[in-house]
């Protein structure tokens, strides 16, 4: 109540000021009135937002006053008649009007003595007890005669507006659009409109606002306008900042929705890019690696030979095998192409090129076609088609690896060769006679005799075929080939011969492969131990990658093969040393792709594994339940040749076992069950068995030891941790830290230094948002480490009369 | 938490494809910013496996959370 007679008082007191005070800087005033004002409105705390809305009038008029000069003399006028009512008022109350509302009022006055009613705002203003603002008077002072003719027939308005505050934005709303409509009123009724514009945003839309509140309020005085102006002007700010952001907004959501999608797109083409390798390789790493290695294993095949007749070779040899197998047939085209990419000499890397991808895929295809047919027989039936063409392909292969490689890996190669021929071909025999009659019965008995008739010449052609190299094989392969084209039992024989050249060849290759491989360094290290893994079934992938490479080396034999189609003959002396060739071109493709490094190194080495593990696998393979019982046995026999042989490998030696036995289990499993489960089962029996000697790789593979690593995950994690989530991490790890070495490097460089030092790391620390200015670097140390090396990074001040700092920075 | 990690496998992963040295108690600083981006790794997996209202971290978890994280630990 007081407030709202002070606020009366206040408007009379402004118009009487207006009047009567105008050549006074209302600036200075206003600042001192304002205040006080300020002061005296916010004592009473009577009406909050209405005081609120006073302040925000005040500072209004305070602009408006600043602004406008030009009401001043009219302000006499009409201060002049209006000021004599009311005389009494408190002095800052009167100074205040004449800072802010004062002003406003003023200038709204001007405009309403302009108009015709004019003279009763004032009186109006004055007369009328509103308890509200004295700018609402103003503004009601303001409003254009028809907005005075309802603020004169309203009294009330003071107590209305000082009600209405929570009207206020009801009347608001109304006032807006009276507002508009006021406004174009405006210029119409009163001259000084314009001054009004001119004066002041802040006065005219005071002015409008409280016109517009007249006409909406109708008798709502300006009271309620005052009130309501700031709310409308806040609306209106509030509109403004409001649509800004909603546009910004609309356009981010678009842009982001956009860029999501994009991302998705992306995201899933990766994602299933390497899921699909994965699948079919059971690793894209894997692919990877064997797509690098393929380029490389195209080189290597290249300067080996230009056996490009391989593939068409292959694909005849395809064709003419029997029919039960198409897929098989696929398998060796890829293999045969494989295999080819291997020997191809380099000129031919085109073709290479292509080949070697589709050897990648079409293993996986193979693979794949494998496994959904899943049937014995049927892999039987590739194994054996595919060995007919490896063998004839692994002859031609093993020629070429011969010739590319080194002679001293030749020399190595046939020495191995000469012992693995010897003592696998003796194996080879008897598995392959074994496997051939299980499954072909007695004709397979018949090629065993044959098998180890070739295998003798074999070996004796393998001396020879070495040094002479492709000469000696072809012929031998054609002769082999012929043989065995002649014959329906082809096949069989091939299949037998290829077993048994695959063996030796998968020795010889490997012995060679694993002679270059102890010469390599770590990275070829690094990529031979996963493809050895992978061959001997060391991981869960191997049992898959086996049979890959199984069925790469066959269909690389096969593939060869195809020019001499008498590879098909296994009597060939050739085929054990093609065999051993093939499979190791098959595994070395695979493991050249994984190994950059020498190829020969690998092929010798994967040969060497792969022989063995493909030998285990034919065997496993290619016998179905029928041939269980027979596979330990071969295998046995297998891995006892295989201990035995003088091979410098001893790794090979190992693996052989091991696999043979994990492909025991894998051939098993695999005889009911699809290829990815028969992975899954074998995977980790052999894994464990074969780790033991490709631990030092591994642990250059993975970033960090699992344990480690999964441990402190867990502990922060603090939930559960889905243990495959290891692969995971271990990529993110690593490229994280190929990040953090070049970073390193440059901040070491930058302070022109050669070393990585503590304060590098904290200055990557502080880079990355870890440390902060709050967040000291010590604290960080003191969090994580434990305290053995928080001591070495912190120099500790040890209690007692001796203080020694540990400084070892 | 309070394990040792391998010296010596850090200090190898540093100095993997150049030939710059490492100070002397650097790859314990190393050390102690795998942990903290460990740290980061698992809190943010975690969060997000809470989005699928799956109390164990899974893999997609983490691989979604990777990518953004090692861009913001860049340095």
């Amino acid at each position: 109540m007081d407030s709202t007679e002070d606020d009366i008082s206040a408007r009379v007191l402004l118009r009487r000021v207006l009047h009567t005070e105008l050549p006074r800087s209302p600036v200075t005033r206003s600042a001192t009135n304002v205040r006080r004002s300020m002061r005296l409105k916010n004592t009473p705390g009577l009406e909050s937002p209405g005081s609120a809305l006073r302040h925000r009038l005040k500072k209004k008029l305070h602009e408006s006053a600043s602004l406008s000069p030009l009401p001043s003399p009219k302000r006499p006028r009409s201060t002049v008649a209006n000021t004599n009512p009311p005389v009494t008022a408190p002095s800052p109350v009167y100074d205040e009007d004449m800072t802010t509302r004062g002003l406003l009022r003023g200038i709204i006055q001007m405009e309403t003595e302009a108009s015709l009613l004019m003279s009763g705002q004032p009186a109006f203003q004055e007369s009328e007890p509103n308890p509200a603002e004295s700018s609402a008077g103003e503004r009601t002072e303001g409003l254009s005669g028809v907005e005075l003719s309802d603020l004169t027939l309203h009294t009330e308005p003071l107590t209305h507006v000082v009600r209405g505050l929570s009207r206020k934005k009801p009347q608001q709303v109304f006032s807006v659009s009276a507002f508009e409509e006021q406004f174009d009123q405006l210029p119409d009724n009163t001259e000084e409109t314009s001054n009004v514009f001119h004066k002041g945003d802040v006065s005219q839309a005071k002015g409008d606002d409280s016109q517009d509140l007249d006409v909406s309020s109708g008798s709502k005085s300006g009271l309620n306008l005052t009130l309501k102006t700031p709310f409308v002007e806040k609306r209106i700010e509030r509109a403004g900042l409001q649509r800004k952001v909603s546009n910004r907004r609309l356009q981010s959501v678009d842009a982001f929705d956009e860029a999501v999608q994009r991302c998705l797109e992306q995201g899933p083409n990766q994602d299933q890019s390497v899921f699909q390798d994965g699948k079919t390789l059971e690793d894209s790493s894997w692919q990877k690696f064997t797509l690098g290695l393929s380029d490389v294993t195209e080189l290597y095949v290249h300067s080996k030979k230009d056996d490009t007749m391989g593939p068409s070779a292959e694909n005849e040899r395809a064709s003419d095998i029997p029919d039960s197998e198409p897929l098989i047939q696929e398998e060796k085209d890829h293999e045969m192409e494989s295999q080819d990419q291997e020997e191809v000499v380099p000129p031919s890397q085109d073709d290479v090129y292509l080949s070697a991808e589709d050897i990648v895929l079409a293993p996986t295809q193979a693979m794949t076609e494998s496994l959904p047919e899943s049937h014995d027989v049927e892999l039987q039936d590739r194994e054996f088609v595919e060995e007919v063409e490896i063998g004839n392909i692994v002859e031609i292969e093993y020629e070429n690896i011969v010739e590319t490689e080194d002679q001293e890996v030749v020399e190595i190669e046939d020495d191995n060769i000469e012992e693995i021929e010897d003592e696998n071909g003796e194996e080879v025999e008897d598995e392959n006679g074994e496997e051939v009659e299980d499954e072909n019965g007695e004709e397979v008995e018949d090629e065993n005799g044959e098998e180890v008739e070739d295998e003798n010449r074999e070996e004796v052609e393998d001396e020879n075929a070495q040094e002479v190299e492709d000469e000696n094989v072809e012929d031998e392969n054609d002769e082999e080939v012929e043989d065995e084209n002649a014959e329906k039992v082809e096949d069989k024989e091939v299949i037998e011969a290829e077993h048994e050249h695959i063996d030796t060849s998968q020795y010889l290759e490997q012995i060679t492969r694993r002679a270059h491989r102890s010469e390599g360094g770590g990275a070829v290290l690094g990529i031979p131990g996963t493809s050895r893994v992978t061959k001997s079934f060391g991981a869960g992938l191997n049992p898959r990658e086996k049979d890959l490479l199984d069925f790469v080396d066959e269909g690389r034999v096969s593939l060869q093969d195809i020019p001499d189609e008498e590879r098909e003959s296994l009597g060939s002396p050739e085929f054990p040393p093609l065999h051993p060739a093939a499979e190791l071109s098959t595994p070395e493709q695979r493991s050249l792709q994984h190994e950059a490094s020498l190829p020969e190194e690998d092929v010798p080495e994967l040969a060497e594994e792969e022989p063995n593990q493909s030998e285990e696998e034919e065997l496993l393979d290619s016998e179905p339940a029928n041939h269980s019982p027979e596979f330990p046995q071969d295998e046995e026999e297998e891995e006892e040749d295989d201990d035995d042989d003088a091979l410098s490998a001893e790794l090979s030696m190992k693996t052989p076992a091991f696999v043979r036995q994990k492909r025991v289990f894998a051939s098993r499993t695999a005889q009911t069950t699809p290829t990815v489960l028969k992975e899954v089962n074998a995977g980790p029996a052999p894994q464990v068995a074969k780790r033991a000697p490709r631990q030092k790789r591994q642990t250059g593979v993975n970033v960090l030891p699992k344990s480690y690593v999964m441990s402190v995950f867990k502990h922060f994690a603090k939930t559960k941790v889905a243990s495959d989530i290891y692969p995971a991490i271990n990529e993110i790890l690593k490229k994280y830290f190929e990040r953090l070495a070049d970073d390193l490097e440059a901040y070491a460089t930058h302070a022109k230094r050669k070393t990585i030092e503590v304060e590098d790391f904290e200055l990557l620390m502080r880079r990355q948002g870890f440390v902060t200015d709050t967040t000291p670097v010590n604290i960080l140390i003191e969090k994580y480490l434990p305290m053995e090396y928080r001591k070495l990074l912190i120099p500790v001040a040890t209690s007692g009369n001796k203080v020694i700092p540990k400084q070892r920075r | 938490m309070s394990k040792k990690a391998p010296r010596a496998a850090l200090k190898l992963h540093m100095k993997k494809n150049t030939n710059i040295r490492i100070g002397k108690n650097a790859d314990l600083m190393a050390q102690l910013n795998l942990l903290v981006v460990l740290h980061r790794l698992a809190e943010e997996s975690r969060v997000k496996a809470f989005e699928e209202k799956s109390a164990t971290i899974k893999v997609h978890h983490v691989r979604a959370v990777a990518k953004k994280l090692l861009k913001s630990t860049r340095g």
